[in-house]
């Protein structure tokens, strides 16, 4: 007996809540009313990607994503989260790199532990604290801000 | 009713194990056994491009790309994976990130405060991996350069050469 009951309300339930589930009876306008988050700018996280793959900009790519409103982990693919993923494990080795400029090295690595739009700034957060004890810190700070200004004055068209 | 469960849960513990060890399975050193000349079985290859090509190539391309010669070189000499060909995946990660570094590297060239023998050193990366679309064109790149005589350029070129000199 017991088992035709379960069955039965089994079977009931879907019906009753189908047939509460109607939009009409809510009051009109409501459902445009509802809260919304902040608007995406589809187009701008598709031209952060642009800059990314034509230039290697992730300081324009960055500024466009969080203008935005999208997340990158929303507009990537495996090949854009390999790139990403090479240049900001770069960014660390090219520190280590006795041919490299030291200076610039250290101003590349602000520069990418800033780009908060992609998940991997945050993996460069302990190699910023070593740069920040670094001597040459405020020199490699001043070149980031110059190497900033020409990022971002980078245009696709040029 | 107890020698049922087990038997099964028997099972699935091994199961388990079995999984557990696969996915810790270490790579093997192949590069010591070709040189050794010691057996190399077609799990050996599989792990070793799992484990030290692809994984490798989503976060350094030019690492992956040493590795990638000995896995293929593993690979044709056992003739693994006969019949539908070597896992190929990796080219595409490799390609992506070497055109984005020649790409970063086209953006700095001739830009003042960019450090021009680094523009180079990044360059002349790219250039190693020969086999890539993104290599070919950055030895274009390079060679057009040195052909304007380019000081950055001749100074890396002389640096690298110095220090292949002194490691003979």
């Amino acid at each position: 007996m017991k088992k035709y009951i379960s069955i039965f309300l089994m079977l009931l339930c879907p019906v009753i809540g189908w047939t509460q589930d109607t939009d009409d009876e809510l009051p009109p306008g409501l459902l445009e009313e509802r809260p919304r988050g902040p608007k995406k700018d589809r187009a701008a996280s598709f031209e952060a990607v642009n800059f990314i793959q034509q230039n290697g900009n992730f300081v324009k790519a960055n500024q466009l994503g969080v203008k935005s409103n999208v997340e990158f982990g929303r507009v990537h693919n495996l090949e854009l989260a390999v790139i990403v993923a090479n240049r900001f494990q770069r960014a660390q080795r090219d520190l280590e790199d006795k041919n490299r400029n030291q200076v610039e090295a250290m101003a590349e690595l602000i520069l990418l532990a800033d780009c908060t739009w992609f998940p991997e700034a945050k993996k460069l957060q302990p190699k910023l604290v070593d740069v920040k004890q670094h001597e040459s810190y405020g020199k490699a700070l001043e070149l980031s801000r110059k190497l900033k200004e020409i990022y971002l004055a980078d245009k696709l068209d040029e | 009713m107890n020698r049922t469960f087990t038997f099964h849960t028997g099972i699935l513990l091994v199961a388990l194990c079995a999984f557990a060890f696969q996915a810790h399975a270490q790579a093997p050193d192949l590069e010591k056994r070709l040189a050794e000349g010691t057996k190399i079985t077609e799990e050996d290859v599989r792990l070793y491009y799992l484990h030290k090509v692809l994984n490798v190539a989503q976060t350094d391309f030019l690492a992956a790309y040493k590795t990638a010669a000995v896995y293929k070189e593993a690979g044709e000499k056992i003739g693994a994976f006969r019949g539908y060909g070597m896992p190929k995946e990796h080219l595409a990660y490799m390609e992506a990130a070497a055109s984005d570094l020649l790409a970063n590297a086209t953006f700095r060239l001739g830009k003042e405060p960019f450090d021009q023998e680094d523009v180079f050193y990044d360059l002349f990366d790219v250039m190693r991996c020969q086999n890539l679309r993104a290599g070919a064109a950055a030895k274009i790149l390079f060679q057009a350069e040195m052909g304007k005589e380019n000081p950055a350029a001749k100074a890396v070129v002389d640096a690298i050469r110095a220090s292949r000199a002194s490691k003979k």
